[in-house]
């Protein structure tokens, strides 16, 4: 029963996504533009802001803790900032902060919507849903993720060392050395592919719960948590099928990829 | 179907939406026994003669509250992109002005508007597509005798501006008499009767 309920779920959001990837041609027009751009700038304006610390912290703690836990020289403490801010912590704090800042927000604004009668105004004006509302928070979220992602990353690796610099024996130059020799494009490449996969399925668990799509009309309250605890599971199985195709490991080597 | 300008009056809530969401075409069948039972010929009868050009006038606007009020008017029209946009402003214009208001009066959120303002406003919005059918969502009740005249007077004017084009008014209760003179009641079907 609850396998085929969870089934039954999957296959809604995958259906969801296909309709999405359909029509991402509604975009053209100038009203679901304009609620792109609206927002992307709530997404940005909300997450953005309360990062600058929090990254630059992490940065920060990673080079101590490596430096003075771990008794590791400069090199190494660079090379883990690279790994764990680059291509691990980077992309999941990131899309964290968007869940906690803008998904829970838009969840919410999509259940008022619902209450109040509005989709369903929409509806009778012939104005689709998923091409007004559902196509753009899904894009909006999509973009904004990679922007935080890319935002945090950069404050937590320039933070990082900056504040290591100050704070420790080693200068920054030399820090800056050993992140240039360490990172790489496939870095980059990897940080984009998860941060563009994170915020798509944020995006569609939000309007999922949040607009009542395949009869999960939920009251606002429940909406809202749904959505968020879904958001973090499907963020969570999402790293760890794409460490496994990467990497060939998942669980900490526990299951691998067949040779 | 007789008269262009059709009355009802909906039993209950659940009846009238059932109504709204044939007429619009978001059901493909009616539902409920009211609608089902009593209406259903006329009604479909109705949305073959106009086929998807049915506009509602809804009883709370039918406005979102992330959009300012003008740009709620100007939504359907842009989003569709089936009417020229700027005929679609000017007409707006006409009828808020036929009512002594501006566009100016409206760029505040819907929620900080009186019933009577939403209410205006979704007519303009519905009135501005210029529907075949112009399906009017009880918008007499619960508003003071002037703003009753206001609306009435709109309805004249849309009837007066397209003459061929009908209307239905969906009421949940009797409207006061003379405010829907003209309005002819929905053809109850014969065998229920």
């Amino acid at each position: 029963m609850a396998a085929s309920a969870a089934y039954a779920g999957l296959r809604g959001f995958a259906d969801l996504a296909h309709d999405v990837f359909a029509r991402l041609g509604a975009l053209s027009s100038a009203p679901v533009r304009e609620v792109l751009a609206r927002q992307v700038h709530k997404v940005g304006v909300a997450t953005l802001s309360a990062m600058v610390i929090r990254a630059a912290g992490i940065g920060t703690l990673i080079i101590a803790y490596t430096t003075y836990v771990l008794a590791a020289d400069a090199a190494f403490a660079v090379r883990i900032l690279i790994w764990a801010v680059l291509r691990e912590i980077g992309p999941l704090f990131a899309v964290i902060m968007l869940i906690m800042r803008s998904g829970t927000a838009m969840a919410a604004e999509f259940a008022l919507m619902r209450e109040r009668g509005e989709l369903q105004a929409l509806r009778m004006t012939r104005i689709r849903v998923l091409d007004y509302i559902v196509v753009p928070t899904v894009a909006a979220m999509t973009l904004s993720n990679v922007a935080i992602t890319f935002y945090f990353q950069l404050l937590a690796v320039a933070g990082g060392m900056l504040l290591s610099a100050l704070l420790m024996e080693v200068s920054l130059a030399e820090l800056a050395e050993h992140f240039f020799a360490a990172a790489t494009l496939w870095d980059l490449v990897y940080t984009l592919i998860k941060s563009l996969g994170f915020g798509f399925l944020v995006g569609l668990v939000v309007c999922v719960h949040g607009l009542g799509i395949g009869g999960r009309q939920a009251e606002l309250p429940e909406a809202v948590s749904r959505a968020v605890m879904q958001s973090i599971v499907a963020v969570l199985l999402f790293n760890a099928v794409f460490a496994y195709l990467v990497f060939g490991v998942l669980f900490f080597g526990i299951v691998r990829a067949p040779a | 179907m007789s008269g262009l300008r059709l009355r009802v009056t909906a039993p209950t809530r659940p009846a009238r939406e059932s109504l709204l969401g044939f007429l619009t075409g978001l059901d493909e069948q009616p539902s409920g026994y009211w609608v089902e039972a009593c209406f259903a010929e006329p009604l479909r009868a109705l949305r073959e003669a106009c086929g998807e050009r049915v506009a509602v006038a809804f009883e709370d606007g039918g406005l979102l509250q992330s959009l300012d009020a003008w740009r709620n008017v100007l939504l359907p029209v842009s989003f569709h992109a089936a009417h020229d946009s700027r005929a679609a402003r000017l007409r707006a214009q006409g009828i808020l002005a036929a009512v002594g208001r501006r566009p100016e009066d409206f760029m505040a959120s819907p929620a900080q508007l009186s019933l009577f303002e939403k209410r205006l406003i979704g007519f303009v919005k519905a009135a501005v597509l210029e529907p075949q059918l112009l399906v009017i969502d009880r918008l007499f009740e619960e508003l003071g005798h002037e703003e009753q005249k206001s609306i009435a007077s709109l309805l004249e004017l849309f009837h007066r501006r397209y003459p061929l084009r009908r209307m239905l008014y969906v009421g949940l209760s009797e409207s006061p008499p003379g405010l829907l003179a003209g309005f002819e009641p929905l053809e109850r079907e014969e065998a229920i009767q």
